[in-house]
């Protein structure tokens, strides 16, 4: 009996007795900054060996990536904790996590360091102010525009765009190459188009004055005549075989049938911007740039940006914060901008940008962001939901868009409305 | 008067690690979910009781109603189709063929492959412009479908893929159950002269029964609870996605997507109300048809 207990006792001080391991060395302190993106985490990463090598003895950042499909349920479940990232990256979601009281505000470093917002760009600093409090500092910006392969403008004697194009003169191009298309008996499509909100109908809704949120964020116009009219122009280019099937985009992004040189051009943001100067179409100096068609009222994209924000529950404030400045410093946001993957939101450091790039023409994103208009986004996906899936079901054809994009809007405004008393 | 057994304790305590971790993340996990989903739940934890409220507002829930007759079909169409087939594969795989163990080892690879490995190869065989479905069907003048962006097909897609990678388990378990049963009675039936299909349905599949019956809970259960395959294939956001949806890949799009926590845990609790129902009216229902030893 005394044998048997003895070894229960064993196995249960086995079972629960592992432990972690401890910190290499005493004294240093260990940061975490969460982002997902793949392509700019070896870039940061440079920026994050040199913080280290600069607080050797003192603080240690490690990168913890998560891919974007599980980064915000991961972020949910450890934002709260003090086992989360002292340091994540924060987008348009930053209310949700304000009023989770998740985030750390950081005008009180701000002010105890001097720090100037005034060095990054205003419209980039209010985006994380949320409250009066600044939450994030900003990290870059990113624009819409259009990318055309002039390969395939070229195979079928098509003119290529130019700037001041609007929406009728696309149409018209689209309806020349698909002429040409279907004399050549390609399955080639003149248009493509990722189906995310930015790159797509957002900017549509806004050009021609019928917003997808108002920039209060109380309203939609989605379900005006004006908006309606807008979804049903998209719906007419696939309808009318000038823009990919629905079915087709949904299996499909429509930057990898784009640089497949499936399609004749794309609408596409700048965070594709390196993917298009690394492709074999890029290479071949195939790909021009020019911003989007005018729509009624003009041709200004939708623009987001990320920022850098802390963790009310981390540890280290203080190294978080040093490694936030760090991040959001010149020589930081210079060398991502020389290496391609982000429109910096410092001005200072934005001519390193276009001057990067050696396959496509830059200038042109820079352009696209000073007429941009803020990314449409209250933080809160449930509220907007039935408006983005009534849209899905319209451009599918499953529902006329006067039906079900009417309803859409409908259900979106009730719940901004119960959001917003 | 005979000495009473003394009760020995100590198995208890070598129990006691993986009855602490089932009972936090299972029983405790399992009551506090029916609790969560009488309330509205935030993303970080803050409830307000709310009562019927949830399931008030499921019973009005197009997507919900979707997500129901999406589950039904699964369960209703996928289950008798992984009986049939891994009852045929089982018995041609209990034939003494050339390459036996060979195709034993082929027919088990999906059953030891990672669920994200093969959502990730059918999404790209099933691809519309890239899929090597569409590539063979085109040598027979197919036009291209488009098997996971059709809201006509994606359901089909989606069976296809389930039966395919279920099988593999349940054919081991019925290879298994068909090995069990005497030679005797081959031996006899032979004798009085049966044939093969006489053989097959008149001996083996009444003695194969009891596997068979446990090969329908577990297809059964499984199907109801489909989520993965959904999950990895479609892209959330598309219109597809809703002619697809299963309880459980809404359960998770309304928790973790939608912040919306207490409605989420009404829609597992309703997803747990239909499990059991349906198993325990297939348990009542054994007796008619499973012939036990």
């Amino acid at each position: 009996m005394k044998k048997k207990l003895f070894s229960a006792f064993t196995v249960l001080a086995l079972a629960f007795g592992l432990s972690p391991a401890q910190p290499a060395s005493a004294g240093v302190q260990e940061i975490t900054i969460a982002l997902w993106d793949e392509v700019q985490a070896p870039v940061i990463q440079q920026t994050i060996d040199k913080f280290n090598n600069l607080y050797k003895s003192k603080y240690k950042a490690t990168i913890v990536r998560t891919p974007w499909g599980e980064f915000w349920n991961k972020l949910d479940a450890s934002l709260p904790t003090t086992k989360g990232p002292d340091v994540t990256w924060m987008n348009v979601f930053l209310p949700k996590y304000v009023n989770g009281k998740t985030l750390e505000p950081l005008d009180p470093f701000i002010k105890k360091d001097g720090m100037k917002l005034s060095q990054y760009i205003p419209g980039r600093v209010a985006a994380f102010n949320y409250g009066g409090s600044q939450y994030a500092l900003p990290k870059g910006m990113d624009a819409v525009f259009v990318a055309y392969n002039k390969a395939i403008f070229k195979k079928y004697n098509v003119t290529l765009p130019k700037t001041g194009w609007t929406w009728e003169d696309m149409v018209a191009s689209a309806t020349q190459l698909r002429a040409g298309m279907d004399a050549a008996k390609s399955t080639e499509f003149p248009i493509a188009m990722e189906l995310d909100l930015q790159p797509s109908y957002a900017n549509f809704l806004h050009q021609d004055g019928a917003d997808f949120l108002s920039l209060d964020k109380k309203t939609t116009l989605a379900g005006s005549a004006t908006g309606l009219g807008t979804i049903q122009k998209v719906v007419d280019l696939m309808d009318n075989k000038l823009m990919f099937p629905y079915t087709t985009l949904s299996e499909t992004k429509g930057t990898d049938l784009f640089i497949s040189g499936k399609a004749g051009l794309v609408f596409i943001g700048s965070w594709k911007a390196k993917v298009l100067e690394e492709s074999s179409l890029g290479k071949a100096k195939d790909i021009g740039l020019i911003q989007m068609p005018k729509g009624k009222l003009n041709n200004a994209s939708v623009a987001g940006g990320l920022g850098y924000a802390m963790s009310a529950k981390s540890s280290n404030k203080e190294g978080a914060w040093k490694l936030i400045k760090y991040l959001t410093s010149w020589g930081s946001m210079s060398n991502e901008a020389s290496n391609n993957i982000e429109v910096p939101a410092r001005a200072d450091a934005q001519r390193a940008y276009a001057s990067s790039f050696q396959n496509i023409d830059a200038k042109v994103i820079l352009k696209a962001l000073k007429t941009a208009s803020p990314y449409p986004h209250n933080g809160l996906p449930a509220t907007l939901k039935p408006l983005q899936d009534s849209v899905a079901v319209a451009f599918s054809g499953k529902s006329p868009v006067s039906t079900s994009v009417k309803k859409g809007a409908e259900d979106t405004q009730k719940l901004l409305d119960g959001a917003n008393k | 008067m005979a000495k009473r057994k003394k009760y020995d304790y100590s198995a208890f305590l070598f129990i006691a690690p993986i009855l602490i971790g089932i009972s936090i993340f299972y029983l405790y996990a399992f009551v506090r979910n029916i609790y969560l989903s009488f309330n509205d739940v935030g993303v970080f934890g803050e409830r307000t009781f709310v009562g019927l409220e949830n399931f008030r507002k499921l019973m009005e829930d197009p997507i919900f109603k979707r997500a129901l007759l999406n589950t039904a079909f699964y369960a209703g169409v996928g289950v008798p189709l992984i009986v049939m087939l891994s009852v045929c594969i089982a018995w041609l795989l209990n034939q003494k063929i050339r390459g036996q163990s060979f195709y034993r080892t082929a027919i088990f690879i999906p059953a030891i492959t990672l669920p994200a490995a093969i959502a990730l190869l059918w999404r790209w065989l099933f691809n519309s412009q890239y899929g090597l479905i569409n590539y063979f069907l085109a040598w027979f003048g197919v036009e291209p479908i488009a098997w996971l962006g059709d809201p006509d097909t994606v359901r089909w897609s989606i069976l296809i893929v389930l039966v395919w990678a279920a099988i593999s388990y349940m054919v081991i378990i019925l290879l298994a159950g068909l090995q069990r049963i005497s030679s005797t009675y081959y031996e006899a039936a032979q004798i009085d002269g049966a044939n093969t299909w006489q053989i097959f349905f008149k001996i083996t599949i009444p003695l194969l029964t009891p596997t068979i019956f446990f090969v329908t809970i577990v297809s059964m259960i499984g199907m109801l609870q489909v989520f993965d395959f959904i999950f990895l294939m479609i892209r959330v956001d598309t219109a597809s996605y809703r002619y697809a949806v299963s309880l459980v890949t809404y359960f998770f799009e309304t928790s973790f997507t939608l912040n919306q926590r207490g409605y989420g845990a009404a829609v597992s609790v309703i997803s747990l109300i239909i499990i059991f129902a349906i198993t325990a009216i297939q348990f009542r229902l054994q007796k008619r048809w499973v012939n036990y030893d």
